[in-house]
């Protein structure tokens, strides 16, 4: 596939992964609205009021309109929650890493500056601000959710191995992030995350919850983590007892209704690793795409390709990156090499595809290898 | 009733949307034309005083240095046994030597390998931005183009005003597109 089939399919399968989410977010949510809140669809009920003026009471008919308020509750907390990554997520992130602005009298870093103004012109964005994070083992990341007011960071390891043609490739990778509305993406996605876990954290009377909260201390940025509630709301499966009888006002069988609920609890166990799944899905299809508009960018594919190589064969963990922001870097900082291992885990759970994927997807883009 | 507006609505909304969209390639195309001609002016103002900068500083040390070379021929050709003339013009030597000295000393970051390899960087990078914003305006030509010529939008485009633009390219039969040849023989 050429530059433009990559591209188009990766977008693709990223609309297909966020309305698989979305689907999910709403089935957890509204369950928890109809298994745990007892909230039904528009009900008339008889309801009896009292006339003073005549002393009689009378039966009314009564439309009483039920609102979805677990959903709607969860989908704000989790907002809140990604609302100061979106703000203060660029800052975090630099200092989090002790990233300093490219310094031009030195002239590596000159190139580099260099570097990222030719590709801005390239991508038709203005130009970001390269910053240097002071480690030895080659990585680079992106940061900003506004196209003007981004920031490209690589570490003095990667300046020293690369070449020109190898630079202007990780550059590109990079800045292809920024015209994407990766990281944008990648925080709303957190936002989602963070309801799904609020129901899940409530409804399993914060198991879950505390899990995802000792995530959150390990520095995850700027996906910002939400506490589980303790002590959830199990008691009200009374409720669920209540709905089940109540199934047949919304016109369906009971069975029906226990066999739902019985899915539903299962998912809702399964909630927090499921999103994950997603989300780091999501994460891989942006890495493919950011690979493909990297090629486009700067119609060598090449340079990337060995660059990649480069940068995976020097071993070694980028210790100064935290795994918050390991899915706007071009390689896994943690140095684990969670995607090269086989097997149904790094599959799901990686946060970059594997680089002879990666590789061989290029190589396509530069007609040096058949299909893919 | 109600159906035919919602209908209606949505194709107006579809309409001006479609509208604004093109106003805006077009503004994008033009802007990327001008934008060559800004990174043309950059080379025309920039390379010529960068060169005569480097050849500044390669003069500087190169009077020095001939300096040095001529103190010590002179040096060099002061006939054996004549010991005061050998002194004076050792003299002279070690003179020509201490200022080359204090040269490198004082502006240790002023080599002239180190000025040429900027150069080189600087005009590395001017071609480089060159050639990617002629690309930028080929790339958004196209996409201004193909916007216009898709369906639906094609119905609409001419009407509107809106034409293809064209794209950059090298005229038919211009050397540029020639190999270039590299002599580095003297």
């Amino acid at each position: 596939m050429n530059i433009y089939e990559q591209q188009e399919e990766n977008k693709k399968n990223t609309v297909i992964l966020l309305v698989i989410f979305v689907c999910f977010f709403l089935f957890l949510g509204l369950g928890f609205d109809f298994f745990i809140l007892g909230w039904n669809v528009n009900q008339t009920q008889l309801k009896s009021t009292y006339d003073p003026v005549t002393a009689t009471y009378s039966a009314k008919v009564v439309e009483q309109h039920f609102v979805p308020f677990g959903t709607i509750i969860a989908l704000i907390v989790g907002c809140i929650a990604s609302f100061s990554g979106y703000r203060n997520g660029k800052r975090l992130v630099l200092a989090s890493t002790g990233a300093y602005p490219a310094n031009p009298e030195d002239p590596q870093e000159k190139i580099f500056i260099n570097i990222v103004e030719e590709i801005a012109i390239a991508a038709g964005l203005p130009k970001p601000v390269a910053y240097i994070v002071p480690d030895p083992d080659p990585n680079a990341f992106a940061t900003g959710v506004d196209q003007d007011d981004s920031v490209i960071a690589v570490t003095r390891g990667l300046l020293d191995v690369m070449n020109r043609e190898e630079l202007a490739g990780v550059v590109a990778h990079e800045m292809s992030h920024i015209r994407n509305y990766d990281v944008r993406l990648m925080t709303t996605l957190t936002a989602l995350v963070g309801a799904v876990n609020l129901i899940s954290g409530l409804v399993t009377g914060g198991g879950n919850g505390r899990g995802y909260y000792r995530n959150r201390r390990r520095g995850n940025m700027p996906a910002v983590g939400l506490a589980g509630m303790p002590g959830g709301l199990g008691s009200r499966f009374g409720g669920a007892g209540s709905a089940s009888g109540r199934g047949g006002a919304a016109g369906m069988p009971p069975y029906v209704m226990a066999i739902l609920f019985v899915i539903w609890i299962i998912m809702i166990i399964l909630a927090p690793m499921l999103s994950t799944i997603l989300t780091m899905s999501v994460s891989r299809q942006r890495e493919y795409l950011a690979d493909a508009t990297a090629a486009e960018l700067t119609r060598n594919p090449k340079g990337l390709i060995s660059a990649l190589e480069k940068i995976y064969s020097a071993t070694g963990p980028t210790t100064s990156i935290g795994k918050g922001i390991a899915h706007l870097c071009i390689i896994d900082p943690r140095g684990s090499y969670m995607e090269e291992r086989s097997g149904a885990a790094s599959d799901l759970m990686a946060t970059h595809p594997p680089m002879q994927k990666r590789i061989l997807a290029l190589k396509a883009m530069a007609y040096q290898h058949p299909g893919a | 009733m109600i159906v035919s507006l919602i209908v209606i609505v949505v194709i107006g909304i579809w309409l001006m949307s479609m509208y604004n969209g093109l106003i805006t390639l077009r503004n994008n195309v033009a802007n990327a034309l001008r934008q060559i001609d800004v990174q043309l002016k950059r080379r025309h103002d920039l390379i010529p005083n960068l060169v005569s900068a480097v050849k500044g500083e390669m003069k500087f040390e190169q009077e020095t240095l001939e300096k040095v070379v001529q103190a010590r021929a002179a040096a060099m050709s002061v006939k054996p046994g004549n010991m005061k003339d050998l002194a004076a013009k050792e003299g002279e030597l070690t003179a020509a030597l201490g200022r080359l000295m204090m040269l490198k000393e004082s502006y240790p970051s002023l080599k002239a390998n180190e000025e040429v390899n900027k150069l080189m960087e600087e005009l590395t990078h001017t071609e480089n931005q060159i050639g990617f914003s002629r690309q930028f305006y080929n790339d958004i030509c196209t996409k201004f183009n193909t916007k216009q010529q898709v369906f639906p939008t094609n119905i609409f485009a001419s009407m509107l005003g809106f034409k293809p633009e064209e794209l950059w390219e090298l005229p038919a039969g211009s050397p540029e597109r020639e190999n270039v040849k590299v002599d580095l023989s003297f």
